[in-house]
């Protein structure tokens, strides 16, 4: 598989881990929406204040890990830290730079399975196109991403996010119009109803939540 | 002690009203900025009103007057949620306390310092005082 071919989003990942002249496959069956949604529920956010400091953690790889072990199987005993780089690979999409082709069009970059040399190589040609969301929507993403919990009292006590991750896969489904560079066992991938149903869910919650970010203001340094 | 940042009214009022109390000072310390060195607007920076509650609050308190906008511009299409009920009556009654401590101007509209000004910080006009 080379960079330019598209995805096959039916087919199992092979996530190949190198340690010195080792080589380690590791074959992935599809992550289906609900162990995505139960990975991203996963994942402890907080912050605190620390006089005019606030201090954030975020911590996602108990949960990566958790849903690594889920899709191999606990009968395979799988190294910590392949875990944490399997976990790494299946979380790997990101919007580049922050930018949009043009509003609703979305660029991701992944690394999604291995080519036919054994590299893991970063997939460039994906692209998600969106409808553009409806105030009603902004608003429910808004108001989900502001959901939080206080532990231990209004000033000094830890705040813990909830993430919004559930609302943006669903406003995914509602939202996509066409995607490129993903198949379904070797099909296009074509209609809202099948984008739906076949993409990623990683993929989801990374491409839509671009719509929502703010945009990025251009700073000119002082000389 | 777990505390659910959207329903706690009280809390959000307290985040509101700092806020708004920050984007006051924030607005009339700006004009000094231009005149300042690096040192001066670290004491300017400084010299802004603090957040002192859980971040969490702040993000709420944001949504909040942000749903507020949204209301009065005529965008919001479904009902409001008991929480965000609750909410937006936080958000009046932090306005309300807000504008106690920062009357306008009768003739400017600007809004002062205190109540308990005796002139006007835009166009100068003399406070006359009820009960003086």
């Amino acid at each position: 598989m080379s960079t330019s071919d598209p995805i096959d989003l039916a087919k199992p990942r092979i996530i190949v881990i190198r340690q010195g002249a080792q080589i380690f496959p590791y074959t992935v069956p599809r992550v289906s929406q609900a162990q995505w949604l139960e990975y991203f529920e996963g994942i402890v956010s907080t912050a605190e204040r620390k006089g005019k400091q606030i201090v954030q953690h975020t911590d996602a790889s108990s949960a990566g890990i958790e849903l690594v072990e889920k899709m191999l199987g606990e009968a395979q005993k799988v190294p910590l830290s392949h875990c944490l780089a399997i976990a790494n690979v299946l979380t790997s999409a990101y919007v580049p730079d922050q930018e949009m082709a043009g509003f609703g069009q979305v660029p991701l970059m992944a690394i999604w399975t291995a080519g036919d040399g054994g590299s893991m190589r970063r997939q460039k040609n994906l692209l998600h196109v969106f409808e553009e969301p409806t105030a009603e929507q902004n608003r429910r993403y808004r108001r989900d991403d502001s959901r939080a919990q206080v532990i231990g009292g209004l000033r000094k006590g830890e705040t813990v996010y909830h993430g919004a991750q559930r609302t943006l896969a669903a406003l995914y489904d509602e939202l996509i119009v066409r995607v490129e560079g993903y198949v379904v066992d070797g099909a296009a991938l074509e209609g809202r109803d099948a984008i739906a149903r076949n993409m990623d869910g990683y993929h989801k919650v990374a491409a839509v939540a671009r719509l929502f970010a703010p945009e990025e203001i251009e700073i000119e340094e002082e000389e | 002690m777990i505390t659910d940042v959207t329903r706690d009214a009280e809390g959000l009022r307290q985040a509101i009203g700092e806020l708004l109390e920050q984007a006051y000072a924030s607005a009339r310390v700006t004009r000094s900025l231009d005149d300042s060195d690096d040192a001066g607007r670290d004491r300017i920076f400084g010299s802004l009103p603090q957040l002192t509650l859980s971040p969490g609050y702040y993000k709420c308190a944001e949504y909040l007057l942000w749903l507020e906008k949204c209301k009065n511009s005529g965008l919001v299409e479904s009902a409001f949620s008991m929480a965000e009920g609750q909410g937006l009556m936080a958000v009046a009654d932090a306005r309300r306390e807000f504008e106690r401590n920062h009357p306008p101007c009768g003739v400017c509209g600007a809004l002062q310092e205190s109540p308990f000004s005796v002139s006007c910080c835009k166009c100068s006009t003399d406070f006359v005082r009820r009960n003086a």
